[in-house]
C-alpha cells in the first residue's frame, strides 16, 4: 500500500490509493544497446494504474501477484509480461523499426518522412519552449530554413510577422495556421507548452492540398494527446523573467541640441550651459516582468487518450501602462469505444486582457527636445513643442483596455472500415471576441496642442466566427511492394467578422463607474456608433484529393488536387483548381548502388504545383456607396445626410496564383548523426493582388482599387545541417540552417499599363516596384557627398535653394537638372540570407544551448529621421555636421525641412544583424535526488533572450516589418526587449 | 454487413451533399452598392447633398493651403519657419514641381466633386420622384460640377472631361475651350432651373441658386475675356434684387452675416468635434492663427507687399490682416513662439483675418463659412467687363459702390473714382480687386489673365509660359501611362 499526496505551490494535489499485494521493481533497457530507457510507460492491464521509468530506466510498482504488465515506449515494440509472483522484473524492449520512422503531419493526414516528396520542416513541441512569448510561432525564428519571423513590435501580446520563402504578394504575406484541423490566421491564443509539433509546409506538393489559401505557406500545429497505454503524468512549469530595453538611439543631448538649433537660427539659445538635459528615452522605458506558468496532465488508457492543461501568461510592458495577460485552458480527448470507431475533441479557451499604451511613445521620445525638463517647478507637465509631453500622454491617454476571449474547438469522429480506409468528419469552430474600452479625460498641457477639451469615451466590440466542416476518407495500405496513402475530401467553411463601436463625449464624471454610454451621463448628441463588417466575411467550398504511392520504398509519387470555391470572388473567378505533382527517390535503398557505410540516408525529391492566395477584403469586388458624405445647409446650419459613390471595386479579381517548383536532397551520415538537407525553390506569384491608385480624375480621392497587378519571383536555397554526438557523459549538437532569397519583380501590370507600383507613407513615395528589381525597393536620391562651397553649388545640378553644406544629389539622368526623375533605386528591404546557428551541450545534468540568428544583405530606410515638418531633436550623428569647407562630406549643415530631408541614400542603413536569440543554462536533477519527492523529472534553467545584437543599424531593432511596398521602413517603433528569466519544469 | 451499409450511406450523404451555389453568394453587409443607388427620392437627395460635402474638404480650397495666394504677391507660406518647407515653401519662389502633394490634393478633391455631381446627373433621372425636385437636384449638381471644373480649368487648363460615373481610364485632356464650353453648358442649364436665394426654405439655404449660377458664369466669361457675356450675367445678378453689400467690409466675413445678403454662394461649416462628417469646414484650419490662440497651422501669411499696397487709411487692410498683439473678439493674438515677430527683411508675423471665427481651439475654427462668391466680386466683375466693353460710366458706379462701403463713412479716404480712360480704369479695377478680394484666391489668377504676372511676379520666380498653369500631377500622368499631356515647360 502506498499513498502519494503531492502538494506543489498549493496548486495541485493528487491522491491515488491501491490495495497492493506486493511491490515489484526492475530496470527497462534497450535490447540492442543495453542502455537504460527512461520514460517507459508500465501499465497494469485492465486498470488505469501504472508507473514510468526514471532516468536510469528503473521503476517501482505495487501489483497483484497475478497481474499482467504492459511496457510501452515510443519507437519500441510494446511488451506484455505476466508478474507471476516475481518481485523483480527487468525488461528489454526491442526497437520497432517501422514506428521509428519519423512520421510527418501533412494536410489531411500523416505520412512517413521517407515517403514525403514535399518540403516540410518539423519542429517538436519541446523545441518551442525557448522564450516567454505569447505566440508559439516566435520560437521558430532561426530554427526553420526559409521561415522569416520578424518581431517588429515589443508591445506586450503582439504577434510577429511571419513570411515563408520570401514575399510574393503585396497584400497579407502571412501563412495560414491549421490547428488540429481548424484553419486560422493566428495562433497567439495557444500556449506553446500544449503543442506536440509544428510542421511548416513550404513547397507546392505539400501546400496544394490547401488550395487557394496555400500560397504563403501553411503552418500545421498539432496539440498534445496521450499515447495509448501512456500512464498519467503531471507536468508543472513556471518561469519568471525580467524584460529590459538595452538599446538606446543615440540622440543629441541638451547642449548639443541647442548648438545645432543656434546653427540653424543663430541666437535662439544664448546660455546653452543653463539648459536642462532630459533623456526622454530613459523616462519612457522601464524594466518589466514577464511570467508564464502551466500545469498539465497527459495520459491514456487503451480506449481513452487525453491531455488537459491550464496556463497563465503575464507580460508587463517596458513602456508604462502596457501589459498583456492570458489564461489558456486546453482539453484534448480521444475515445476509442470500438475498434472501428474513434471520437474526440480538441478545445482551447483563452481569455486575455491587454492594456494599450501610447504606441508611438518611443517615437515621441526620439523627437522630444532634450532641453525641456518633463515637469516645471510646480510639478506640472512642461510643454514639449511640436511633440507633446509623453509623460502627460501616459498620464491622460492610456486608459485603454482590451479584453477578449478566443475559443477554438473541434469535435470529430473517425470510422475505420474495409481494409485501410478511414472516414473522418470534423466540425471546427473559431470564436474570437474582444471588447475595447478607452477613456480620455479633459486635460491640457499648457496652451499647446496637447489637450482634450471634452472627455471622450469609446467602447468597441469585435467578433470573428468561423465554422469549418471537413469530411475526408483516407486510405493507407501496403499493396505488394508498394505503399498507398491517399485521401479525398470535401470541406465547407463560413467566416463572419463584425465590429461594433460606440463613442461619446462629455461624461459627467471621470471615474470608472461612469464608463457607460447612458444618455443621462453624457452629451447625447455626441453619441456616435457604427457597425461594420470587415475583410473576412466569406464562405468557401472545397474538394480535395491526394495520392501518395511509394514503390519498394524507392520511388515515390504524390499527386494532389484541390478545387476551391470562394464567395470573395465573383462570377467566373469564383472557382479555382490547384494541382501539384511530387516525385521522390530514396537512392539509399537502391541495392544496385553500393553506398559506403557512412552514408545512411540519401534521398532526392522534386515537386511542382500551383496554390492560391485569397487574402483580400471581401468587398474588393464591389463598387460601394459611401455614407455620411454630408452637406451643411440651412439657417441655422445643420448637417444633412449625404451618400454617393465612394470606392471602386474590381469585379474581375481572382486569387493570386503561386506556381512553385522545388528540388530537394536529403542525406544522412554516421547513423544519422550528421544530417543535411538542401532545397532549391522557385516561387512565381502571378496576378499579385495589389491595392493600386487609379486616376484621380475618376474622383476616387486617395482610394485604392485591388488589381491582379504583377508577377514576382522568389527563389533561393534552403539548407539545414545538423551534427550530434556524444563522448561519454558529454553530448553535443551543432546545427546550421538558413535560406537565401532572391526576389525579383517579373512584371508589373496593374492599372491600364502602368509599369510601376509606388509605396507611399503619408503621401511620401518611399518605394518603387518595377520589373527587374526586388519588390518594395527603396526609391529616392543618391547622395554623392556634401557641397563644400558656393562655386560647387553653382557648377553642379541641384535643387533651388541649395547652399554649401547641403547634400549633393546625383543627376541620375544626366540632364543637368535635379528633379523627381533623378530618383533611383537606393536599397532593398529584402535580405539575401536568413540563418540560424544552434549549439547544445549536455554534460551529466547540465545543459547549455544557444541560438544565434541573423540576416544579411537588406537595407533599412530610417524614415523617422526624414520627416521633419517641425523642430525635433536630432540623431547624434547630426552633431558632426558640415562646419565649412572640408569639414564633412557626409553630414550636411543642420536644417529643418528642405532638400536634405528628401528620401535619399543618406537615410539608408545596412539592416544586417546577428542576434543571440536564446541562451539557456539548465540543470536536470538526477533521479536519485528527486525520487524522494516522487518526481519523474525536474529541471531548472536560466535563460536570456535577445541578449545582444550585432548590427550597424542605429534604431532600436533591425527587425522591421511592414507591408510589401513599405517594408523595412523604420517609422519609430515599440522596441523588443531583452528577457532574462529563471524557470522550473517538473513532471510526476 | 449492416455496418458497411450504414457507412456507405453516411459517406454518400456527405459527399453528395449538394452544395448550393447560393452558399457562395455573400452580398456586402451594411453597404449600398452603386448598382442599386440612387433608387428612391431619399437617395436622390442624399446623392445631391454629397456633392456639397467636398466643398468643406481642406483640400478643396486649393490643396489645403491656398497655394494660389501663396504664389501671388499677397501672401507668403507662413506657419513656423521650419514648417512645411519641403512642399509649401516652393510656391513662394515658384519652385513647386510636378510631384507636389498640394497640387495633387487639389486635383483630387475637385475631381471627387465632379464624380459626386456625375452620380446625380447620370443616375438620378431614372429615380421615380417629383419632377420638380428632381430637376432642381440635377441643376444643383450641374452648378457644382461647373464650379469644380472652373477651378480645374483656371488651375490646370483643359482637363479630362469626366461625365460618367464608371471606371474608365483612357481619358485624354480636352482643350481649354472645350472645357469652358462644358462649364458654360452646365451653368446655363442650372441657371434656368435653380430658384433664387429667397425662394429656398430656411433649411435649404446654402444650396445652389440662380444667382450663384449666373455669378459663376460671369466669372467664367471674364476669365475667357468674353466681356459682353460677363457683363450681362453679372448685371443680371445685380439687378435680381437678391443681394447687397454688408454695412462694413469686416462684417462680410463674420459669423453674424453667414448666408447674408452679400453671400452669393457660401460653404457652411459647423465647429463641432468629429471632423468633416460632423460638419467641419476645414478651409480655415490651414490658415488659422498658429500658437496662441491655437486656431490652426498659420499658413498663407499676408505679405508686406499686400499690407503696403492698400490706399492710405483703407480699413480693409486691418480687416484683412491679423497682426500679433492685436485683440480680436476679446482674444489676444500672441502667435507662434517659433515665428519671429518680425523677420530680418521686415515681414511681421501676420495671419489671414478673413477666415477668423471667435474661439481658441482649432476645431471651433472649422465653424467658419467660406464665402465662395461674394456680391462684391460680382460688382467688380461687372465693373471690369463694362469698362472693357466701353461702358466706363456704369463701371464706375459699381466700382464706387465697393469703395463707398469700404470707406465706412470716412470721406477722407477711398475717394470715388472718376477715371474714364478704359486702360487706366482697367488697372484701377484690378487694384480694387486686390484690396477687396485679397486672400480669397483671386489675385494670382487675376495677374495671370491680365498678363501682369511676368512683371509683378517675375521677381519672385514666375516664368512666362510655364507658371500660368499648375502642372498635371506626376502620379496622374504615371497612372494613366502618359495619356495626359503635361502643361508647357513642366517636367
Amino acid at each position: 500500500m502506498r499513498q502519494v499526496i503531492l502538494i506543489f505551490l498549493g496548486m495541485l494535489l493528487m491522491a491515488s490509493v491501491s490495495h497492493g499485494q506486493q511491490q515489484i521493481s526492475g530496470t527497462v533497457t534497450a535490447a540492442d544497446t543495453g542502455e537504460p530507457l527512461p520514460g517507459v510507460s508500465i501499465q497494469i492491464t485492465g486498470t488505469t494504474r501504472g508507473a514510468i521509468t526514471d532516468l536510469d530506466g528503473k521503476y517501482l510498482l505495487d501489483v497483484e501477484e497475478d497481474a499482467e504488465l504492459r511496457f510501452s515506449f515510443i519507437g519500441y515494440k510494446t511488451q506484455t509480461v505476466d508478474v507471476n509472483g516475481r518481485t523483480i522484473i527487468d525488461v528489454q524492449l526491442v526497437e520497432d523499426i517501422a514506428a521509428l520512422e519519423e512520421v510527418v503531419v501533412v494536410g489531411y493526414g500523416t505520412i512517413k518522412k521517407s515517403d514525403m516528396t514535399g518540403s516540410v520542416s518539423s519542429v517538436k513541441g519541446e523545441e518551442l519552449q525557448t522564450m516567454p512569448t505569447v505566440n508559439p510561432v516566435d520560437a521558430l525564428q532561426g530554427k526553420v530554413a526559409g521561415v522569416q519571423i520578424t518581431n517588429s513590435s515589443g508591445a506586450p501580446g503582439t504577434s510577429p510577422v511571419v513570411r515563408i520563402r520570401g514575399v510574393g504578394t503585396s497584400g497579407d504575406p502571412s501563412p495560414i495556421y491549421v490547428v488540429d484541423g481548424v484553419i486560422l490566421n493566428d495562433i497567439s491564443f495557444l500556449n506553446s507548452k500544449d503543442i506536440e509539433s509544428i510542421e511548416v509546409l513550404k513547397d507546392a506538393s505539400a501546400l496544394a492540398i490547401y488550395g487557394n489559401r496555400g500560397a504563403n505557406g501553411v503552418i500545421i500545429v498539432t496539440t498534445k494527446l496521450g499515447e495509448k497505454g501512456e500512464a498519467a503524468s503531471i507536468s508543472f512549469s513556471s518561469e519568471y523573467g525580467i524584460q529590459i530595453q538595452q538599446n538606446r538611439i543615440d540622440l543629441l543631448n541638451g547642449r548639443q541640441f541647442a548648438e545645432v538649433v543656434n546653427e540653424i537660427n543663430p541666437g535662439t539659445y544664448n546660455n546653452i550651459d543653463a539648459l536642462p538635459d532630459t533623456d526622454w528615452q530613459d523616462l519612457i522605458f522601464q524594466q518589466a516582468p514577464v511570467q508564464n506558468h502551466q500545469i498539465s496532465v497527459i495520459g491514456a488508457s487503451e480506449t481513452n487518450q487525453y491531455f488537459f492543461s491550464l496556463g497563465y501568461f503575464d507580460q508587463q510592458g517596458t513602456i508604462p501602462e502596457s501589459g498583456f495577460k492570458r489564461i489558456t485552458l486546453k482539453l484534448n480527448d480521444r475515445y476509442t469505444p470500438k475498434d472501428f470507431l474513434a471520437v474526440g475533441t480538441n478545445l482551447t479557451i483563452s481569455p486575455f486582457q491587454r492594456n494599450n499604451t501610447i504606441g508611438n511613445a518611443p517615437f515621441n521620445a526620439y523627437r522630444a527636445w532634450p532641453i525641456i525638463a518633463p515637469y516645471d517647478e510646480n510639478g506640472d507637465f512642461n510643454v514639449v513643442p511640436n511633440v507633446g509631453n509623453i509623460l502627460a500622454d501616459f498620464e491622460y491617454n492610456t486608459d485603454n483596455l482590451t479584453r477578449g476571449i478566443t475559443t477554438v474547438g473541434q469535435v470529430y469522429g473517425e470510422v475505420y472500415f474495409l481494409d485501410g480506409f478511414t472516414l473522418k468528419s470534423s466540425l471546427g469552430v473559431e470564436l474570437f471576441m474582444e471588447e475595447n474600452e478607452a477613456f480620455v479625460p479633459v486635460y491640457a498641457v499648457g496652451q499647446s496642442q496637447q489637450q482634450n477639451p471634452e472627455s471622450r469615451f469609446s467602447r468597441g466590440n469585435f467578433r470573428r466566427a468561423s465554422i469549418i466542416w471537413e469530411n475526408t476518407v483516407n486510405y493507407d495500405k501496403e499493396v505488394g511492394n508498394g505503399q498507398i496513402n491517399a485521401v479525398v475530401g470535401y470541406t465547407v467553411q463560413q467566416v463572419t467578422n463584425e465590429n461594433f463601436n460606440v463613442t461619446a463625449r462629455n461624461l459627467i464624471r471621470d471615474d470608472e463607474d461612469f464608463r457607460y454610454i447612458d444618455p443621462g451621463n453624457i452629451d447625447p448628441t455626441s453619441v456616435n456608433n457604427g457597425v461594420r463588417d470587415i475583410n473576412d466575411f466569406y464562405n468557401q467550398i472545397s474538394y480535395l484529393a491526394r495520392i501518395n504511392y511509394s514503390y519498394d520504398s524507392r520511388y515515390i509519387v504524390t499527386l494532389t488536387y484541390r478545387r476551391d470555391g470562394s464567395s470573395k470572388f465573383l462570377g467566373d473567378n469564383r472557382y479555382g483548381d490547384f494541382p501539384a505533382v511530387g516525385l521522390g527517390w530514396n537512392i539509399i535503398n537502391e541495392e544496385l548502388l553500393n553506398f559506403p557505410e557512412v552514408i545512411t540516408n540519401l534521398k532526392l525529391r522534386a515537386s511542382w504545383g500551383q496554390v492560391g492566395n485569397d487574402k483580400i477584403n471581401y468587398l474588393a469586388g464591389y463598387n460601394v456607396v459611401g455614407n455620411n458624405l454630408n452637406a451643411v445647409l440651412g439657417q441655422p446650419e445643420q448637417v444633412y445626410f449625404g451618400q454617393s459613390d465612394n470606392s471602386f471595386g474590381n469585379p474581375d479579381l481572382r486569387w493570386e496564383i503561386v506556381e512553385q517548383y522545388n528540388i530537394g536532397l536529403e542525406a544522412g551520415f554516421y547513423q544519422e548523426r550528421l544530417t543535411a538537407e538542401l532545397d532549391y525553390y522557385n516561387r512565381d506569384t502571378d496576378g499579385v493582388l495589389i491595392n493600386l491608385p487609379v486616376p484621380a480624375y475618376l474622383g476616387n480621392g486617395t482610394g485604392l482599387v485591388f488589381y491582379n497587378a504583377g508577377k514576382v519571383r522568389n527563389r533561393g536555397f534552403e539548407f539545414n545541417i545538423q551534427w550530434e554526438d556524444e563522448i561519454g557523459d558529454f553530448s553535443y549538437s551543432i546545427g546550421f540552417n538558413g535560406a537565401t532569397l532572391d526576389n525579383e519583380v517579373l512584371a508589373v501590370s496593374g492599372v491600364e499599363g502602368s509599369d510601376e507600383l509606388l509605396g507611399t507613407i503619408n503621401n511620401n513615395i518611399v518605394s518603387r516596384t518595377v520589373t527587374g528589381l526586388p519588390i518594395g525597393s527603396f526609391y529616392g536620391y543618391q547622395v554623392e557627398g556634401v557641397f563644400q562651397n558656393a562655386d560647387q553649388v553653382a557648377n553642379t545640378p541641384s535643387f533651388a535653394g541649395t547652399q554649401a553644406g547641403d547634400l549633393i544629389f546625383a543627376d541620375i539622368n544626366d540632364d543637368g537638372v535635379i528633379n523627381g526623375e533623378d530618383r533611383t533605386f537606393i536599397g532593398s528591404p529584402i535580405p539575401d540570407i536568413n540563418y540560424g546557428i544552434n549549439v547544445g551541450v549536455i554534460y551529466k545534468g547540465f545543459g547549455l544551448d544557444f541560438l544565434l540568428q541573423g540576416q544579411e544583405g537588406n537595407e533599412i530606410l530610417n524614415y523617422k529621421e526624414t520627416v521633419r515638418p517641425d523642430r525635433y531633436n536630432f540623431e547624434a550623428h547630426v552633431y558632426n555636421y558640415w562646419r565649412g569647407e572640408g569639414t564633412s562630406n557626409s553630414e550636411p549643415r543642420p536644417t529643418e525641412g528642405g532638400n536634405n530631408y528628401r528620401i535619399s541614400s543618406h537615410y539608408i542603413q545596412d539592416g544586417s544583424f546577428l542576434r543571440l536569440r536564446t541562451i539557456t543554462l539548465s540543470y536536470n536533477f538526477s533521479s536519485d535526488l528527486i525520487e524522494n519527492f516522487s518526481l519523474n523529472t525536474a529541471n531548472v534553467y536560466l535563460r536570456g533572450n535577445n541578449v545582444f545584437t550585432l548590427t550597424d543599424f542605429t534604431g532600436y531593432n533591425p527587425e522591421i516589418g511592414g507591408g510589401a511596398l513599405t517594408s523595412g521602413i523604420d517609422q519609430g517603433i515599440y522596441p523588443v526587449a531583452s528577457v532574462y528569466s529563471l524557470g522550473l519544469n517538473i513532471t510526476f | 454487413m449492416l455496418k458497411l451499409k450504414v457507412l456507405t450511406f453516411i459517406t454518400a450523404t456527405i459527399f453528395l451533399f449538394s452544395c448550393k451555389d447560393e452558399f457562395l453568394e455573400k452580398s456586402p453587409q451594411g453597404q449600398v452598392t452603386q448598382e442599386n443607388f440612387p433608387s428612391n427620392p431619399a437617395d436622390a437627395l442624399a446623392a445631391t447633398n454629397a456633392v456639397y460635402e467636398v466643398l468643406r474638404y481642406g483640400t478643396y480650397h486649393r490643396g489645403f493651403y491656398p497655394i494660389d495666394d501663396i504664389m501671388s504677391d499677397d501672401a507668403l507660406k507662413g506657419s513656423s519657419p521650419g514648417d512645411l518647407t519641403a512642399d509649401l515653401l516652393p510656391f513662394d519662389v515658384f519652385d513647386h514641381n510636378v510631384t507636389n502633394p498640394f497640387i495633387l490634393n487639389w486635383w483630387r478633391a475637385l475631381y471627387t466633386g465632379v464624380r459626386r455631381a456625375n452620380v446625380v446627373i447620370d443616375r438620378v433621372p431614372s429615380v421615380k420622384m417629383s419632377t420638380e425636385l428632381k430637376s432642381r437636384y440635377l441643376a444643383e449638381a450641374r452648378f457644382l460640377r461647373a464650379l469644380y471644373y472652373s477651378d480645374l480649368a483656371r488651375g490646370f487648363g483643359g482637363v479630362p472631361l469626366v461625365t460618367e460615373s464608371e471606371v474608365k481610364t483612357d481619358f485624354t485632356r480636352s482643350s481649354l475651350t472645350q472645357t469652358y464650353d462644358f462649364i458654360e453648358a452646365d451653368l446655363r442649364k442650372a441657371m434656368d432651373v435653380l430658384p433664387e436665394a429667397s425662394e429656398y426654405a430656411a433649411e435649404d439655404i446654402g444650396r445652389a441658386t440662380k444667382g450663384a449660377a449666373k455669378a459663376l458664369l460671369a466669372r467664367v466669361y471674364l476669365y475667357q475675356e468674353e466681356f459682353d457675356s460677363a457683363a450681362i450675367f453679372a448685371e443680371e445678378v445685380i439687378n435680381s434684387q437678391q443681394y447687397g453689400l454688408e454695412n462694413s467690409f469686416e462684417n462680410a466675413f463674420r459669423q453674424e452675416t453667414e448666408f447674408g445678403m452679400e453671400s452669393v454662394f457660401e460653404v457652411g461649416g459647423i465647429g463641432a468635434q468629429g471632423g468633416i462628417t460632423a460638419g467641419n469646414n476645414d478651409y480655415s484650419i490651414g490658415q488659422g492663427v498658429r500658437g496662441t490662440p491655437n486656431r490652426g497651422i498659420g499658413a498663407n501669411r499676408p505679405s508686406m507687399d499686400l499690407i503696403n499696397s492698400f490706399e492710405e487709411g483703407d480699413p480693409r487692410m486691418q480687416a484683412t490682416v491679423i497682426f500679433v498683439g492685436e485683440e480680436l473678439d476679446g482674444i489676444e493674438i500672441l502667435g507662434d513662439p517659433q515665428t519671429p515677430d518680425t523677420t530680418a527683411n521686415g515681414q511681421p508675423e501676420t495671419y489671414n483675418q478673413k477666415i477668423w471665427t471667435p474661439g481658441t481651439t482649432p476645431f471651433s475654427n472649422t465653424e467658419h463659412n467660406r464665402r465662395l462668391i461674394r456680391y462684391a466680386e460680382v460688382l467688380l466683375i461687372a465693373a471690369e467687363a463694362l469698362n472693357q466693353t466701353g461702358n466706363s460710366a456704369q463701371a464706375l458706379i459699381y466700382l464706387n459702390q465697393i469703395r463707398e462701403r469700404a470707406r465706412e463713412g470716412n470721406t477722407d479716404i477711398l475717394k470715388d473714382i472718376t477715371e474714364t480712360n478704359p486702360d487706366v480704369l482697367e488697372d484701377i479695377i484690378l487694384n480694387e480687386r486686390r484690396y477687396e478680394l485679397a486672400l480669397e484666391g483671386h489675385r494670382y489668377w487675376d495677374l495671370v489673365r491680365t498678363g501682369k504676372a511676368p512683371e509683378i511676379l517675375g521677381p519672385l520666380g514666375f516664368q512666362t509660359n510655364k507658371h500660368e498653369l499648375l502642372p498635371i500631377p506626376q502620379s496622374e500622368r504615371d497612372i494613366t501611362n502618359g495619356l495626359l499631356d503635361q502643361n508647357p515647360n513642366w517636367n
